[in-house]
């Protein structure tokens, strides 16, 4: 095992190193819609990622994940917009006040299991969504909040891409330190058997609070850099189609695997974004590919792989 | 406030209260019996009302044609559903929470799409049946005799819902399947079909509620993603699989709207979630459930 591993590593290296050379030459050559798109799928794949660290690593199928995503989005567009601080501010407050919000929440929620963790989250972030949607005087309610100044460096796309691309690779580095710590390693260990670990003296709900708290810290920066990108955040964002469409991007690409919320993330997205040129009826079609994803592929893409070359070897 | 107008703004909140008891009193069933989280259940809400209007059409409104099309609407939207659970739902029921929450999310979201594909974008409303053209007189007050017949239907599925689980055999094969899947199996009873019969039932009751609220309300899809999360929130505040929880707890999301655009208009809704989350922080289970607290 070890000496397949050591034969490995290498390939894995060099297709990633290949990857991070194609996005950092990409909008060298790109159209200014693909590098949009990108950026686009860049935000998203880090919230899957943010997600997959409950959803994947601690196996909680959280249904209000959206809640961070939006707070993220929100105190972005609310320090610049209504308290006037510089930028750079409002987008570090941003992982801040989510990650803050996920005490809150973890704090209730992180005690219960499978459908009643799902119910607890969903529950807290559409109470989020409705203050969001309805207190006008302090968030402008369902008109959201448009226009939000970005300094000149960071205006054109190019700049903007490669100032996401930075976040996102120190993000996903972070991550997989986070995961392959004895932190996150604990957590795995709670998944795979809860009971085990309790007797091992360990606090469960503890540790599963820490890391419902980080996984709402990556979200808030997701959001962050979403509000940036449109100039805007409004309360859909949070609504929870968004989190069960973040939990399909997960599922889809794999929770097992590592990058799979990404590979995931650009699917959904890219499908989105073409299917929805054709049709008005692009729901309809997601549905029917979640349906059959379920029923076919309940490992998600990489995992399929991950077993068909498990398979060949 | 006048005792008349108070007494009026109870039995609005009333009226939305049984609407809401219809869609959740289904999820609640299916959740106590399945353990289950159906998301769809605000898709078969939605579908209720379209087809009620699709059959009203048919009929031509009259009194007729409406209990008519009580009866039938229902029924053709719950066999749609119960053979989407024998294709699609069924294998899943012994896996994880998480591909039954996406299924049915998938389920939502394409009959969604399929109800605009079929009846278009544009608000429907189904004719009001003659005979609930004319409002009573409470207390002064004059109230639609529909608002009053909506109230008797919601007190009327909840006795006939609780006389099925209780006092029937198959509700009783339904508790014990509930309690002990593979004891009641061991009994000889068809622990798969009690299940498909739960979740045809769930279904008939939302779509019922579906089509009562087809002559009162303008109908669009969006209402099937709304309905959804209402029935939630209404099962949550319950208690998962309690149906005189899920009644008080209609009525409670119902009398807080009525009376909270009295007090704070634009926050009506706000004040559902509000006490859902009450109740989710003093008692995580809701109302009526039992404990599930891990340490």
């Amino acid at each position: 095992m070890a000496q397949k591993d050591k034969g490995r590593i290498p390939i894995t290296y060099i297709c990633l190193l290949i990857t991070v050379f194609f996005f950092a030459v990409f909008p060298v050559w790109a159209p200014t819609m693909w590098k949009h798109l990108t950026v686009e799928i860049f935000i998203i794949a880090l919230f899957a990622m943010s997600l997959n660290m409950i959803l994947g690593r601690g196996g909680l199928p959280s249904f209000g994940h959206a809640c961070f995503y939006c707070i993220g989005a929100y105190t972005t567009a609310m320090f610049v917009m209504g308290l006037h601080l510089p930028l750079g501010i409002a987008v570090i407050a941003a992982p801040v006040v989510a990650a803050a919000f996920a005490a809150i929440i973890g704090y209730f929620s992180v005690r219960l299991t499978g459908i009643h963790f799902a119910i607890l989250t969903l529950g807290f972030s559409q109470l989020v969504w409705a203050i969001i949607h309805k207190w006008y005087g302090f968030t402008k309610g369902d008109d959201g909040i448009t226009g939000i100044p970005v300094p000149a460096a960071l205006q054109d796309i190019t700049p903007y891409y490669y100032f996401v691309f930075a976040i996102l690779i120190i993000c996903l580095i972070l991550i997989r330190i986070i995961q392959n710590s004895p932190f996150g390693t604990t957590i795995t260990a709670i998944r795979e058997n809860r009971e085990r670990v309790t007797f091992s003296g360990l606090k469960v709900w503890h540790q599963l609070w820490m890391n419902f708290i980080i996984a709402g810290f990556f979200a808030g920066i997701a959001g962050s850099l979403l509000a940036l990108l449109n100039r805007s955040a409004f309360p859909d964002f949070g609504y929870w189609t968004t989190s069960a469409g973040v939990v399909l991007m997960c599922i889809l690409g794999g929770v097992g695997v590592f990058v799979g919320p990404i590979v995931g993330a650009a699917i959904i997205t890219l499908l989105e974004h073409y299917i929805s040129m054709y049709t008005f009826y692009w729901q309809m079609i997601l549905g029917c590919l979640i349906i059959i994803l379920v029923i076919f592929m309940p490992g998600g893409i990489c995992g399929f792989i991950q077993d068909r070359t498990k398979k060949m070897e | 406030m006048e005792w008349g107008d108070f007494f009026f703004q109870f039995l609005s909140g009333l009226t939305t209260a049984m609407i809401y008891f219809l869609i959740a009193a289904g999820l609640t069933l299916i959740l106590g019996v399945l353990k289950i989280m159906n998301f769809a259940q605000g898709g078969i809400y939605m579908l209720g009302a379209y087809t009620t209007y699709t059959f009203m059409k048919l009929f031509g409104g009259t009194n007729l044609g409406f209990c008519m099309t009580l009866i039938i609407a229902p029924i053709a939207v719950a066999v749609f559903f119960t053979i989407l659970e024998i294709v699609l739902l069924r294998r899943f029921y012994e896996q994880t929470a998480l591909y039954i929450l996406l299924m049915t999310y998938g389920i939502l979201i394409a009959t969604y799409d399929m109800a605009r594909m079929i009846w278009g974008w544009i608000i429907k409303t189904a004719p009001m049946p003659p005979m609930f053209q004319r409002p009573v007189e409470i207390l002064g007050r004059f109230f639609p005799l529909y608002n009053v017949f909506l109230i008797f239907m919601g007190f009327f599925m909840f006795f006939l819902i609780w006389f099925i689980t209780k006092r029937t055999a198959w509700g009783r094969s339904m508790r014990a399947a509930a309690d002990d899947r593979e004891m009641t199996a061991a009994l000889g009873i068809n622990v798969p079909l009690v299940f498909t019969g739960v979740f045809g039932m769930g279904a008939w009751i939302a779509a019922i509620g579906g089509a009562l609220v087809a002559p009162m309300a303008g109908m669009a899809a969006d209402m099937g993603i709304e309905g959804g999360i209402i029935a939630f929130i209404v099962v949550v505040i319950a208690g998962l699989g309690s149906l005189p929880g899920a009644l008080l707890a209609a009525f409670i999301c119902g009398e807080v709207q009525a009376f909270g655009i009295l007090v704070l208009p634009q926050f009506a809704i706000a004040f559902m979630y509000l006490v859902l989350v009450i109740v989710l922080i003093v008692r995580p289970w809701g109302l009526f459930g039992k404990a599930v607290i891990i340490k």
